[in-house]
């Protein structure tokens, strides 16, 4: 399957890497705000492993979706 | 510590601090929730109604694609709740012996830390509106503070604000009559108010 002319699995590769792009810019910003403003050490971490849990998970997915259709 | 982070004048303490209350969060998670799901109910809802149209194996066949679709669309719902919780995690409100301090983080990289001194405290009324905001005791707090502009500070979905204001005006009537309280400066200016 082709999208503007280039194979569908190459455009959705792109999009996996900017996902990766994307949670990597965010968890570098919400590193930075809980870290330096936040109120408790543990609980900045706390939410810090969540959130890098869940957007490899989330990624993860995409990228084996990707995979399965090759 | 929330205080570590407030940068105190020498013998100041805290007197409280809070966040916003817990259901400000606990909505917008609900909310992202629902948005969360919205996808995955119109593809079966619709897989029900047109069934036809849907089969099951012309689902399967685009089922790396729905997966994908609906990961992408997870992990923007993702970046969305931690971003709300970042708001209401860096949200405080501060009430020392000497001030009102008010954090908001109103997004990345925009801070808005604002405080008034006890002693300028003039006026303070709190505001419960709703049916849930009654239930769960939660509400705005106005101080109106004497200065120049006579500005008024705000500080909304506090819990318990009938307590907290009580607080505040304990703290304020104790600033006022201490003897020490002459380092704001303004204390002695009131004191010497005709009103």
């Amino acid at each position: 399957m082709e999208f503007i002319g280039f194979p569908l699995t190459t455009i959705l590769d792109i999009v996996v890497l900017i996902a990766v792009v994307a949670a990597t810019i965010y968890a570098v910003m919400f590193g930075y705000h809980w870290f330096t403003f936040g109120s408790n050490r543990t609980t900045s971490m706390t939410a810090m492993v969540t959130f890098l849990l869940g957007a490899m998970l989330l990624i993860g997915a995409m990228f084996f979706s990707t995979y399965a259709l090759r | 510590m929330i205080s570590d982070k407030i940068q105190l004048e020498e013998n100041e303490y805290v007197l409280t601090q809070t966040r916003r209350h817990w259901f400000s969060i606990a909505a917008k998670i609900a909310l992202a929730c629902i948005i969360a799901l919205l996808p995955g109910i119109t593809l079966l809802g619709m897989h029900t109604i047109f069934a036809e149209m849907l089969p099951d194996a012309l689902l399967a066949n685009y089922a790396a694609y729905i997966t994908y679709g609906y990961s992408a669309w997870l992990l923007l719902v993702w970046f969305g709740i931690f971003t709300a919780w970042t708001n209401y995690y860096l949200d405080v409100f501060t009430l020392t012996d000497r001030r009102i301090i008010l954090t908001n983080q109103k997004g990345f990289f925009w801070r808005n830390v604002a405080s008034f001194r006890l002693e300028r405290l003039q006026d303070m009324h709190y505001e419960i509106n709703g049916l849930l905001a009654t239930m769960l005791d939660y509400g705005t707090i106005h101080a109106e503070t004497a200065g120049h502009s006579d500005d008024e500070f705000r500080a909304t979905e506090l819990p318990h604000p009938r307590e907290l204001k009580a607080h505040i005006m304990t703290a304020s009537d104790k600033r006022y009559d201490r003897p020490d309280a002459t380092t704001a400066g303004s204390v002695d200016e009131r004191a010497s108010d005709p009103e």
